[in-house]
């Protein structure tokens, strides 16, 4: 353990592998869930005060690897040394023993128990007085300076603090190892701020830390070394300083990927001859959203950004009526002029507006049907498209032609739409919503999830949907994807719209301040 | 008391679940916010109390500020002098084919001749002209006047918005003021008249910001209005021909959650006009920010030196352009934060775009090629 | 590969290899049949056509509530008043029967009570959104209650001469018992309805993921109330095979019988998971199947009933841990397909 040279490390300089022992080390790491390698050979080391980022697409192997770090699942094959001694953890409590934990993106706390008696959760003693328990855990939140009540049950603590209790917990439980999975997530900018004062802490006190983290950039500012999988294997390992945005991604995808910025140049005498579709007038829906006005024109991309809990997604369910306004004081929408309150999405569906969910797997796809069947079912819940009887002939037209226009890559129309990769599950979740035909399309994140070679095409969909005279609504937290598809901006706060940018004078720094402020 | 209209407001909205609720609309599209307003050349010091201009058959603009008729010319209206003089505040004007300056002063309609002489319309069926608000004229001479409201004088408008009334009308009498009768009654404040190339009466009601039109033969009323639109964002006040065939629309400030949410509280209401002086009522005003003691909502202070973009504001300026069949095709914003608030009234002439901003004093002009 | 160059990244660990592993009702299937050939070589008397035949025809009965039950349990609820249905509205029929009305218009009351009793169900199922396994478990008991209050006893018996009623219960047809044609036919009717037309597709739907389904635009209450009445006519349908087999109907069984867990095991057994959306009429038949051939062969061998019970419920742990082994319930893998 060399302490004293990792508190002010020279990260710049520093050879590309930093010098003592590392704390952990796998070699040769494979664990093989039915006959497919999730991880294969995977060589993995981590030193003590350093931050190691793992990148990679969805399903290239970084949630597997860290689970097996933190003995939530054993290795197929592969030795796995921590402090030089080969180790063979069976449970996530032998990993904690060893000083390896893991903060998990959904927190593990008890919501209803205290932050002090979170931070003490496995360790009680048999008798506990709440004082010095409280005392206690303030003592050590104050030592990693986390500005959080101990005697606050977790409940009332927002994400942030949620965290830092459970890093607090990392720490009292003397871990030297903590692994984050996509900590920022749902995060606000300055939280994130925050969060990264907290790891450069961390590292400061000589704990080691894999962070995880979809955002390349946060990745690149946090850590001092990066290792990249992809399909399972270590594409390279090198020091943060030597890589780049544009080698990451080559490196996640294996290719160069352009993002295309489309054409912005439409500002507000794209407006003149398009008809107003659809018109939201205050409409509220209990303290989630509260009095939002908005307007649709036809053959536009609006893209609604804010924070999560801005009542985004809200109103794109209640326009759809997977969720009721207030039935008292709820405002109006109107869909070209006529007044609408839908009881049930099919109604909805039945006067052209689609909704594309934000969670395909909680709430998108059918898992046990095939391409085809998910597409066809669609259709079928039409007013148009029903038929008693099921006509395959409609069925595979249909399927074929969604997947040309989609690039929907699969190795056949009939495989299972769980075998298929996270973006070209979301492109037939967007063909079982574009298949009912409809005029209105809210996309509720069209990208999460979905690797990065497939959001330019995805991206070029909604742009073409907008092209061919539809109104579209894009709702995202990803800000880059706002100002790609757009052609004009709302930013939600707090169940309100509180402002609106045409695409040509929207920068990120502006929406952001707006959603914020 | 106040239970009850709760109660019954609630039911109401049970019961008839698409009864338009009369919402602010949302200011997208057309309405789209900029800052064209703020851009626009102010045509030399301003002028206090500016509140109408019309056109002069010569081709000068007259302007009405306080109780003086100004008369501006030449090469961007630079030459400046008083055209006229009265003893009370005037209003809307406007020039009558024959040469007539009309204007609306606190007496009554006032024609007046080139010599310096005036005719007062002062009274129509039996009921005084004492809020006289815009005056149109159609090609055979016809006169049209509105009156904002028969209980208040036209400065003290907003007593009329906050006692809810509906007490406009509408006047339609001969070239030599004779023969004055009421076109149309009730309405909520008419404060806009204007004469379409077709000779239909396009008028505005400003409290219930709405635009119709009105088929009028001679000076009588052909048919009923047509409502040309129902919901605007805001307070319509004057309209002004463009050449296009469509109007300009001048909105002398936009709606807010808070006003229309004072506008159905009638007992607060009813005690802010009582307790509280009018110029710090929670109300629409023209110009703002000059008193420390006016009524500000959080969101209108500055955070980090930058005006928040959602920040509700008290005055506006607002200008829309209007086609042929009523609808908006573009706007002109003065936002929280700019200058050219309290816009009253819009002409197009020759030279471009004169737009009146009563809250700021000042005319400007907005170079009509260079805004589109 | 679909036409185009610009592939995603290829589909990835993707478990391929679950098209590749044996679904649950092929297990099942290849059990009953190495038990067919086990008892057929071992059990003297087991592989005579009378033999099967009645092998097929005691399951029928079963088969037939199965299908219902297996309806509903795609569509990812349960209904244990099945039983109930089944036997209440036939003794209230009979008993009108044996008060002199007609032996069509009893099979029509008793059809028409079991719509009755299936649409309260799904009523409450649908619109009050309480969980059917507590109404069902509910409506069974109002149902047996309601059907002693106005048919105080316990077995009613069917009219020996009202051959048109019993006919599907006792009547051959080709040398064919009649009840293994009814459950042929109405294994058949369903097969079609569940994989050939859009409200089966629906209730596939409905099971593998009701909130993705009611986004989709499937209106999920009517499809709700549907499915309990399709699971009441499958139950009147069972109904009338049983009076014809045993010429009367006991309602006790309501209460006393287990045969709501037969009803059960048969489904699940053959691969119709609780979870919803998976599985079909296959695997109700081989369910039956199972069941029928372990009952046949320890009738035949003389097996007691206590040992009966024990050998069918180890029957379903034994299913139940073959099926984990197969699917593991590993959170890497459900998150797979992310």
């Amino acid at each position: 353990m060399n302490e004293l040279s990792t508190i002010d490390r020279p990260s710049e300089l520093g050879p590309a592998r930093p010098s003592g022992e590392p704390v952990l080390s796998v070699s040769k790491g494979s664990k093989i869930y039915g006959g497919v390698h999730a991880i294969e050979g995977v060589d993995f080391d981590l030193y003590p005060g350093e931050v190691h980022a793992l990148v990679g697409e969805n399903g290239a192997g970084k949630s597997t690897l860290c689970k097996a770090i933190a003995g939530a699942i054993r290795l197929t094959s592969g030795t796995y040394c921590v402090d030089g001694r080969p180790v063979d953890f069976h449970s996530p409590r032998d990993a904690l023993a060893a000083g390896i934990c893991m903060v998990y993106q959904e927190t593990s706390l008890v919501p209803t128990m205290t932050a002090a008696q979170n931070i003490e959760l496995g360790n009680e003693k048999l008798l506990t007085r709440f004082r010095t328990l409280n005392i206690q855990a303030q003592q050590l939140l104050q030592s990693l300076n986390f500005q959080v009540d101990p005697a606050l049950p977790v409940a009332l603590l927002g994400t942030a603090r949620r965290q830092m209790v459970e890093i607090a917990r990392a720490i009292y439980n003397k871990a030297r190892i903590i692994i984050f999975d996509e900590p920022t997530a749902s995060l606000t900018p300055e939280e994130i701020v925050h969060f990264f004062n907290l790891v450069r802490e961390l590292r400061a006190r000589g704990v080691a830390v894999i962070y995880i983290s979809h955002a390349l950039e946060e990745s690149l500012k946090i850590s001092d070394r990066i290792t990249v999988l992809r399909d399972g294997k270590v594409v390279v390992t090198a020091k943060t300083a030597e890589m780049t945005r544009e080698k990451l991604v080559r490196a996640m995808v294996g290719r160069d990927i352009t993002q295309t910025y489309y054409a912005k140049h439409r500002g507000s005498d794209g407006h003149r001859h398009a008809a107003k579709v659809l018109t939201v007038e205050n409409v509220t829906m209990g303290a989630v959203v509260k009095n939002m006005s908005f307007s649709v024109y036809a053959g536009e991309v609006v893209g609604i950004a804010g924070l999560i809990g801005s009542g985004r997604t809200e109103i794109a369910k209640i326009i759809y009526g997977a969720l009721k306004r207030n039935l008292i004081n709820g405002g109006m929408i109107y869909l070209r002029g006529k007044p609408i309150r839908y009881r049930v999405p099919k109604q909805a569906i039945n006067d052209g507006i689609c909704y594309i969910t934000e969670d395909r797997k909680l709430n998108g796809y059918f898992e046990t049907m095939r391409i085809d069947d998910n597409i066809y079912v669609s259709k079928l819940a039409t007013r148009v498209g029903w038929r008693f009887l099921i006509a395959r002939a409609v069925r595979r037209k249909l399927a074929n032609y969604w997947v040309e226009r989609l690039k929907i890559a699969a190795l056949q129309r009939k495989a299972r739409i769980v075998e298929l990769s996270g973006g070209n599950q979301q492109k037939v979740v967007i063909a079982k919503s574009l298949v009912q035909d409809p005029s209105i399309i809210i996309f509720d994140e069209p990208t999460r999830g979905v690797d990065v070679a497939t959001i330019p095409e995805i991206h070029a969909q909604i742009r073409r949907l907008a092209e061919e005279g539809k109104a579209v609504v894009v709702i995202s937290s990803y800000l880059p994807e706002i100002l790609a598809v757009s052609d004009r901006i709302l930013v939600a706060r707090l169940g309100r719209i509180v402002a609106e940018f045409a695409a040509a004078g929207a920068t990120e720094d502006k929406i952001m301040y707006a959603a914020i402020h | 008391m106040g239970f009850l209209t709760y109660l019954w407001r609630d039911v109401e909205q049970i019961v008839f679940p698409n009864r338009d609720p009369h919402a602010i609309p949302s200011m997208d599209g057309a309405f789209s916010p900029n800052d064209r307003l703020d851009r626009a050349t102010p045509i030399g010091d301003p002028l206090p109390g500016a509140d109408a201009v019309a056109e002069a058959p010569d081709g000068a603009i007259c302007i009405s500020a306080g109780n003086k008729v100004w008369r501006l010319s030449g090469a961007g209206y630079q030459n400046r002098a008083v055209f006229a003089e009265f003893d009370t505040d005037v209003g809307a004007l406007s020039f009558h084919p024959d040469g007539r300056l009309l204007a609306c002063t606190g007496r009554g309609l006032a024609a007046l001749v080139s010599s310096g002489v005036a005719s007062y319309l002062a009274e129509a069926e039996g009921e005084p002209l004492h809020c006289l608000t815009a005056v149109a004229v159609a090609p055979d001479g016809t006169i049209f006047v509105s009156d904002g409201s028969v209980r208040h004088p036209a400065g003290a408008w907003c007593f009329d918005l906050m006692e809810r009334n509906s007490l406009g009308r509408i006047i339609a009498c001969g070239p030599a003021l004779q023969s004055a009768h009421v076109l149309l009654r009730g309405l909520a404040y008419p404060a806009g008249l204007a004469v379409a190339a077709d000779g239909q009466l396009w008028f505005t009601e400003s409290f219930a910001h709405r635009l119709s039109r009105a088929p009028v033969s001679g000076s009588a009323l052909a048919a009923a209005p047509q409502m040309m639109i129902r919901n605007l964002p805001g307070y319509p006040s004057r309209l002004g021909r463009s050449a296009d065939g469509g109007f300009w629309l001048s909105l002398f400030a936009v709606r807010t959650h808070l006003v229309e949410f004072v506008l159905r509280e009638d007992d607060f209401r009813e005690e802010m006009m009582r307790t509280i002086p009018p110029a710090y009522w929670v109300a629409p005003a023209l110009a703002s920010g000059a008193d420390c003691l006016e009524p500000l909502q959080l969101g209108g202070l500055r955070a980090l030196g930058i005006e928040k973009p959602w920040a509700p504001p008290r005055s506006y300026g607002l200008v829309a352009r209007l086609n042929a069949d009523g609808e908006v095709v573009e706007s002109l914003h003065s936002r929280v934060g700019g200058r050219a608030h309290g816009i009253t009234a819009v002409l197009e002439t020759d030279q471009g775009v004169v737009i009146v901003s009563k809250g700021s004093g000042r005319v400007l002009l907005q170079q009509r090629d260079a805004s589109t | 590969m679909v036409a185009t160059g610009t592939t995603t990244a290829p589909s990835k660990a993707a478990p391929r290899w679950r098209s590749l592993r044996f679904s649950q009702e092929q297990v099942v299937a290849a059990i009953v049949v190495l038990l067919l050939i086990v008892f057929s070589v071992g059990l003297p008397g087991f592989a005579t056509t009378p033999n099967i035949l009645s092998l097929i025809r005691s399951i029928s009965i079963l088969g037939i509530l199965g299908l219902g039950m297996g309806l509903i349990v795609i569509s990812r609820s349960i209904d244990l008043s099945e039983i109930a249905i089944m036997a209440c509205p036939w003794a209230v029929a009979l008993i009108a029967n044996q008060h002199g009305l007609p032996a069509f218009w009893t099979a029509v009351l008793a059809l028409a009570l079991s719509l009755a009793f299936g649409g309260i169900n799904g009523f409450i199922v649908a619109f009050v959104e309480a969980p059917a396994l507590f109404v069902t478990l509910a409506t069974t008991l109002v149902v047996f209650g309601a059907a002693y209050w106005v048919a105080p006893v316990y077995v009613v018996y069917a009219p020996q001469e009202a051959v048109a009623l019993l006919f599907a219960g006792r009547g051959m047809l080709f040398g064919i018992p009649m009840p293994i044609i009814v459950f042929a036919a109405a294994a058949l009717v369903m097969h079609g309805f569940l994989s050939r037309t859009s409200i089966g597709r629906f209730i596939y739907a409905q099971g593998d993921n009701p909130e993705a389904a009611r986004l989709s635009g499937i209106a999920l209450r009517p499809l709700t109330v549907l499915e309990h009445l399709l699971v009441a006519a499958f139950a009147w349908l069972a109904g009338l095979v049983w009076i014809g087999q045993t010429g009367s109907m006991q309602t006790n069984m309501v209460i006393i019988g287990t045969q709501i867990f037969d009803v059960i095991l048969v489904v699940v057994l053959g691969g119709i998971s609780l979870v919803g959306g998976r599985g079909g009429v296959f695997s109700v038949v081989v369910g039956c199947a199972l069941i029928g051939t372990l009952l046949n062969a320890f009738t035949i061998m003389d097996v007691n009933t206590e040992v009966q019970n024990i050998i069918r419920g180890l029957v379903l742990l034994t299913a139940i841990v073959v099926d984990n082994w197969l699917h593991p319930r590993d959170e890497e893998t459900a998150r797979q397909g992310e």
